[in-house]
């Protein structure tokens, strides 16, 4: 039983160990939830001072709003922005309880700092999602396969377990003896 | 006339449905109220998940409880737990700050676990086996139904209709001591439990190490059991863990719609547990389980794929339906194959140690490959259904090998040839 718990941490590391290079979309979703925290909200994570200018400049009120204030967050598709070299265009649909809808997009680039990206700026106003504003990130085709032969691996580990316990436990003196 | 009737058995059914329904209740309640609870005493979402981590321990440390029932008997464990439960959750309704909440509701969830754990053991003991399954199905879905009440409760404003605020959530968990008061006197201990512990050869019997479960005449089914158990919850958990967040941040439902669809699915759902138990009465345990398992491979699969919201709702039901109905089978399958004098021991094992297990690994795995910065899948949804082909088809093979078909189980005589052997 230990084994297996050391096993299987072991894998959930080396899964977290093979995760990609950051995706925009997720930092750009993840800096407009935080707008959803009201006063708690730390935008500032996400890119500093310029992530916060963003945010004021995409819900002014954002501080003085109730928590959960904001009804649905959606970022669309990243692409390559106009005119510069390394940073991203994501489009984003915020949608308040109130039913008011706010579209617009957020620039990211490179964090000085390395690991990541950060917003650098974000304008309101006539941006609409390829994906149709659902999430643009997915499993690749390969990733299918692996659940299948992951699926007939666990199957096999397990048979083999139980069939030697079974075994052993139908005789105690092969257990005592290996 | 016998004193366990089909009355008692009812009245028997109606206190353990009690016991499971607060479960649900209690499980749903936290988070429901937390983001008051959090302005209230003055925390901070990382004080909150601290909460949350210290309180899913309270169910490991319920395994040491839960085992406790071969020794004191089913009846006083089934008692002490209740009480035990609603003095924790009248002291987290008192809460003066985030400790104290803590650690009532860590000992909350002790009690609750092992409540769990007993109340499924005093129906396979107590139901005729052509009733066993049917009893199963009814106790387990009230798990599911008292989680939909708390959203009911939120809907109609219950922490806004006293000065109590979230406080009045946890006061309604009171309202299993007067079950306790009306139940103490006319529950009865178990047959089985009586008859093993009153025949002088149950003397030589090991009644109270935790290890007696896994001696060589249970050990491969305990871990056959084990392992389906936690296949199984390792998805199902996932599931119910990560379904509003993929519906709001992927599907982009709003938040009150998401909500609406969980509880009608889940009051949809809960149909299947009672349609499991009436089969598996009919059919046996492993073939309803594995078309259960079928079911909530496809369905479940399917629900983390659909990202059109007419459709999400009865894609979501059935995926409920299945992998949430199947319980009923699973808690048979811990509980049937042993007999009396370990039985408890060979449940909580299952239950708080694999389950359990399955289940915080199952939630930590979809968000890890599903982090949609960072996961190396980027979507909870694909994360959930590669998860989901993973693990079930892996539950169906160990249970279709190595789980025993118990549907014609005699109680009586497999604890006899334990007594005689």
């Amino acid at each position: 039983m230990r084994r297996a718990t050391t096993g299987v941490i072991l894998l959930l590391l080396v899964l977290a160990g093979c995760a990609s290079s950051q995706r925009p979309e997720g930092l750009v979703e993840r800096w407009l939830l935080s707008l959803n925290q009201g006063a708690a909200g730390t935008p500032d994570r996400y890119g500093g001072q310029a992530a916060v200018d963003a945010a004021n400049a995409v819900l002014p009120d954002w501080r003085t709003r109730d928590p959960g204030a904001l009804d649905r967050v959606q970022v669309g598709s990243a692409a390559p922005d106009r005119g510069a070299a390394v940073a991203q265009s994501v489009p984003f649909r915020i949608e308040t309880m109130d039913g008011e809808v706010i579209t617009g997009a957020a620039i990211v680039h490179p964090c000085p700092s390395g690991g990541g990206w950060c917003v650098e700026g974000a304008g309101t106003g006539g941006v609409e999602s390829t994906s149709d504003w659902t999430w643009p990130a997915g499993a690749h085709g390969w990733a299918w396969v692996c659940a299948v032969l992951a699926t007939v691996v666990l199957a096999l580990i397990a048979v083999v377990i139980v069939s030697v316990v079974r075994k052993t436990a139908a005789n105690p003196g092969s257990a005592a003896a290996t | 006339m016998s004193e366990r009737d089909d009355r008692y058995r009812r009245k028997l059914l109606f206190l353990l449905s009690s016991a499971t329904f607060f479960e649900g209740y209690d499980t749903f309640a936290l988070p429901f109220v937390l983001s008051l609870v959090l302005v209230d005493l003055g925390a901070s979402e990382r004080a909150a998940g601290v909460v949350r981590a210290v309180t899913a321990i309270g169910t490991v440390v319920a395994f040491f409880l839960a085992a406790r029932a071969d020794r004191v008997g089913r009846k006083r464990l089934l008692l002490v737990t209740i009480v035990g439960y609603t003095i924790a959750t009248a002291a987290t309704a008192a809460s003066p700050g985030l400790i104290w909440l803590t650690v009532a509701q860590f000992l909350a969830q002790v009690f609750l676990g092992a409540e769990w754990a007993v109340a499924i053991t005093i129906v396979v003991e107590e139901f005729p086996r052509e009733h066993r399954g049917r009893a199963l199905g009814i106790v387990t879905s009230m798990n599911t139904l008292g989680a939909i009440f708390v959203g009911v409760l939120a809907a109609i404003g219950l922490q806004d209709l006293t000065s109590l605020g979230w406080r009045a959530f946890f006061l309604v968990g009171l309202v299993p001591l007067l079950l306790v008061a009306r139940g103490r006197r006319s529950m009865f201990e178990t047959e089985r439990y009586e008859a093993v512990r009153g025949d002088d050869r149950s003397e030589r019997l090991d009644h109270a190490s935790l290890l007696e479960a896994w001696k060589p005449a249970y050990r491969a089914t305990v871990l056959a059991v084990g392992l389906v158990t936690f296949f199984r919850f390792f998805v199902v958990s996932a599931g119910a863990f990560w379904w509003p967040y993929f519906a709001q941040q992927e599907v982009g439902m709003s938040v009150s719609l998401s909500g609406l669809y969980l509880a009608a699915a889940g009051l949809l759902g809960a149909a299947g547990f009672l349609v499991a138990g009436r089969m598996m009465d009919r059919f046996g345990r492993k073939p309803v389980f594995l078309v259960y398992m079928a079911g909530a491979l496809v369905f479940g699969t399917w629900t983390f794929q659909v990202h059109d919201t007419g459709l999400m709702l009865p894609v979501l039901c059935a995926g409920i339906f299945f992998g949430l109905g199947s319980v009923a089978m699973t808690s048979a399958f811990s509980t049937e194959p042993f007999p009396t004098y370990v039985r408890s021991r060979a449940a909580a094992w299952c239950r708080n140690a694999f389950e359990v297990l399955g289940g915080v690994l199952g939630a930590l795995t979809v968000g890890i490959l599903g982090d949609h910065v960072s996961g190396p899948v980027g979507s909870i949804g694909d994360a959930m259904s590669l998860v989901t082909i993973a693990m079930l088809p892996a539950a169906m093979v160990v249970c279709w090998l190595f789980v025993p078909e118990t549907n014609a189980e005699d109680m009586a005589a497999m604890d006899e040839a334990v007594l005689v052997g």
